[in-house]
C-alpha cells in the first residue's frame, strides 16, 4: 500500500482542564488539590491528502480545525493516533518538519512590529539559510503575486490588517514549504482583500504545486479554492470529499426568491415547500429534495402569482449552518 | 551563526526607531547619576572608609549601571506574552533555538538604551575621575573577559527564571524577586565591601555577585591579577551549571505545551 503525503490515523487530542472554584476558598483549595476535566478536542479524526491538494477544514468555533493544525505542524502532540507528513512525524521531528512546512495562523502576525516587511523577510532569508537566487526569486513573485510593492518599506504597525496577512503568508511561503497551513486567513478582511488572497492561493497552489490545508469560517474561501472539503465538529470529522458530494449529502433541495409588488396573498402551508425568509415584498421559499425547478417555479406562480421570481442554488453556508444542526 | 546575528540587527533597529523613549532615558540616566554623585559624596565626606576614594565610587557607580542595562531582560514577561497570544507555538516552528533568539534580542534590545545612557554620564563622570582610578593594561582585558561572562550569567539567570513562566499563569513578580536578590547579593547599588562579613561569605555562593561586581572589581584593581582565576572560574562554572539546567527544564516547558497546548 502506497502512503499519501499526508496520512492522519486515529487522531485523538485531550486537554486536561482545571477546574476552578469559586471565591477565594476555591482559590486557597485548588492551590492544594485541583480536580481536572478531560476535553476531548479531538476524536478519531482519520484523512489523507496527497502531494498538492488544497482541502478546506472546517467546523464551528472549538470543534478542534486549531488543534489539528498544530498536532500537523508538530506542536502538539497527540494523545493517541499518528500523524505523518512527507514521512516526518511532526511531534517527533519538530524542528525537520518546520523546514517544510509553511503556517500562518489568521490572528498571530510574525513580522516585526516596528520595522518594514523586508526586513522580516530578510530574517526569514537567514532562518532558513535561503540561497540569494531561491530567495530574490520569491521576495520578487509574492510581491507581485500579494500586490506588496506599494508597502514594503512601510513599518509594519502602519499597515492595515489585509496588508499584514499578505506578508505573513509571502514569509510563511519564502522556503518554498510542500505544506501550507492557513488557519482562518481571510478573518476580518474586507471583500477586495479577499478575493486578492483567494486568487493568490490558487495560484501558489497552481504554480507551486503546494499542497494547502485552510481553516475559515468563510464558506466563499471554500468555494473559491477548494475541491475537497472536511468538516468536523465537536473533534468529529463529520464529512470527507468534495464539494460537489458535500452538496449532494446536505443539500435539502434548492430555494426561490418570490418577489411582490404589493402585499403578498396568504402562506399556504404545504409539505412540499417551506417559508425560510420573508420580509415586506419578498419570500424566500425552500423547496424539498425531488421537485424539479420547473415544476417548483411553475406551482409557486399559480398560486402567489409572484411579480418576479429567481431560483437559487443553495449557499454552502446555509448546507453548513443546517449540517451543524443536525449534529447537534 | 549569522541568523542570531541578523535577529540581533533587527532587534537593534527596532529599538532605535523610538527616538523620545531614548531621550528619556538619556535624563533618567544623568539624574540617577547625579544622586549617586551627591549621595557618595556626603557618605565618603563623613569618612565611611578611607580605603574607597571617591573617585573609585563614581567609576564603580557608572560602570555598575552600564552593565546592568546591558543585561537586563525580562525574559519571564516575554514567555508570558507570547504564551497569552499563542505566537509561542509559531516561535516553536522557527528553524532556531529559542534560547539563542531570546539571547540576540535582549542585546539588540539593550545595546541602544546602554550606549546611549552611558555616553552622557561618561562625559559628565570624565571631569571628576582622578587617573589614579584607571587600570593597567593586565585589569582591562581581566575587567573584558569578566564582562562578558557577567553579561551572559545575567541572561543565563534571567532566562532560567523566565522559564517558569511555562509553570505559572502571571509571572511579573518574578522578576521584582531575581532584582532583590540582584541588588541584594551582587553589589549592584551598595558595594559588597561594605557589607558585614558574613553576608559577603554568602554572596561567594550565589552567582549574583559574578554579574556586574567582580567585573568592576577588576576594573577598579581590586582584585589582583594572581587571584583573577577565582572569580573568572566561578562565573564559568555557574554559567555551566546554570546552562545545564536550563536545558532540562526548556525540555519540560515544551513538553509540557505540547500535552496541554498554547
Amino acid at each position: 500500500m502506497t502512503m499519501s503525503f499526508i496520512e492522519v490515523k486515529k487522531l485523538c487530542k485531550d486537554y486536561k482542564i482545571a477546574k476552578s472554584e469559586k471565591g477565594i476558598s476555591g482559590a486557597v483549595k485548588s492551590l492544594f488539590h485541583r480536580e481536572y476535566t478531560v476535553k476531548q478536542a479531538v476524536r478519531n479524526v482519520s484523512f489523507s491528502l496527497e502531494k498538492g491538494e488544497v482541502v478546506g477544514y472546517i467546523g464551528p468555533n472549538g470543534a478542534g480545525k486549531s488543534t489539528t493544525l498544530k498536532m500537523l505542524s508538530g506542536v502538539l502532540l497527540p494523545t493517541s493516533g499518528t500523524v505523518s507528513v512527507g514521512g516526518i512525524v511532526p511531534y517527533k521531528n519538530r524542528r525537520e518538519n518546520a523546514r517544510h512546512i509553511g503556517v500562518v495562523f489568521g490572528q498571530r502576525s510574525q513580522l516585526y512590529w516596528d520595522l518594514p516587511i523586508s526586513d522580516t523577510f530578510d530574517l526569514y532569508e537567514n532562518l532558513y539559510n535561503l540561497p540569494k537566487e531561491q530567495f530574490r526569486k520569491n521576495c520578487d513573485y509574492y510581491i507581485d503575486l500579494l500586490d506588496m510593492k506599494d508597502f514594503i518599506d512601510q513599518p509594519v504597525r502602519q499597515l492595515s490588517l489585509g496588508q499584514k496577512m499578505k506578508a505573513n503568508i509571502a514569509i510563511s511561503l519564502l522556503h518554498d514549504p510542500d505544506v501550507l497551513y492557513l488557519d482562518e486567513p481571510t478573518i476580518g478582511l474586507d471583500v477586495t482583500s479577499k478575493k486578492v488572497l483567494r486568487d493568490a492561493i490558487k495560484e501558489i497552489n497552481a504554480e507551486k504545486k503546494t499542497t494547502i490545508i485552510l481553516t475559515t469560517h468563510d464558506m466563499d474561501d471554500i468555494e473559491a479554492v477548494c475541491k475537497r472539503l472536511i468538516m468536523i465538529d465537536q473533534g468529529q470529522k463529520l464529512f470527507d470529499g468534495t464539494l460537489t458530494d458535500f452538496r449532494a449529502k446536505y443539500n435539502s433541495g434548492f430555494s426561490l426568491k418570490l418577489e411582490f409588488d404589493s402585499v403578498p396573498p396568504a402562506w399556504q402551508k404545504c409539505s412540499q415547500y417551506e417559508l425560510a425568509e420573508q420580509s415586506e415584498h419578498q419570500w424566500i421559499v425552500r423547496a424539498a429534495d425531488g421537485i424539479s425547478a420547473k415544476d417548483a417555479m411553475i406551482d409557486l406562480i399559480n398560486r402567489y402569482d409572484p411579480t418576479n421570481l429567481y431560483v437559487q442554488e443553495e449557499r454552502i453556508e446555509d448546507i453548513v449552518r443546517a449540517a451543524y444542526e443536525v449534529n447537534k | 551563526m549569522k541568523k542570531y546575528f541578523v535577529v540581533f540587527q533587527k532587534s537593534l533597529k527596532s529599538e532605535i526607531t523610538y527616538r523620545s523613549a531614548a531621550l528619556a532615558g538619556i535624563v533618567s540616566a544623568l539624574l540617577s547619576f547625579l544622586i549617586q554623585i551627591f549621595l557618595w559624596k556626603a557618605l565618603l565626606g563623613a569618612g565611611v572608609r578611607q580605603d574607597t576614594s571617591f573617585s573609585d565610587m563614581l567609576l564603580y557607580v557608572i560602570l555598575n549601571s552600564f552593565l546592568l542595562s546591558l543585561t537586563k531582560g525580562n525574559v519571564a514577561s516575554v514567555i508570558e506574552a507570547s504564551m497569552i497570544d499563542g505566537t509561542i507555538s509559531m516561535e516553536l516552528l522557527r528553524p532556531m533555538s529559542f534560547k539563542y533568539y531570546t539571547l540576540a534580542n535582549i542585546f539588540g534590545k539593550n545595546i541602544y538604551g546602554t550606549l546611549i545612557r552611558t555616553v552622557p554620564v561618561l562625559v559628565i563622570g570624565s571631569f571628576l575621575i582622578s587617573p589614579a582610578s584607571l587600570p593597567d593594561g593586565a585589569h582591562i582585558l581581566l575587567f573584558v573577559i569578566s564582562t562578558v561572562l557577567g553579561a551572559l550569567l545575567m541572561f543565563e539567570v534571567t532566562y532560567l527564571v523566565g522559564l517558569l513562566a511555562f509553570w505559572l499563569q502571571r509571572c511579573w513578580f518574578l522578576s521584582w524577586y531575581l532584582n532583590g536578590f540582584l541588588t541584594f547579593f551582587g553589589g549592584t547599588v551598595i558595594p559588597l565591601w561594605f557589607y558585614p562579613d558574613f553576608l559577603s561569605k554568602i554572596s561567594y555562593f550565589l552567582p549574583f555577585r559574578y554579574i556586574t561586581f567582580e567585573p568592576v572589581n577588576f576594573f577598579l584593581g581590586k582584585t589582583p591579577v594572581h587571584s583573577a582565576w577565582l572569580p573568572i572560574s566561578a562565573a564559568l562554572l555557574w554559567l555551566l551549571a546554570l546552562s545545564a539546567v536550563d536545558k532540562l527544564i526548556w525540555h519540560a516547558a515544551v513538553k509540557k505545551l505540547a500535552v496541554n497546548g498554547g
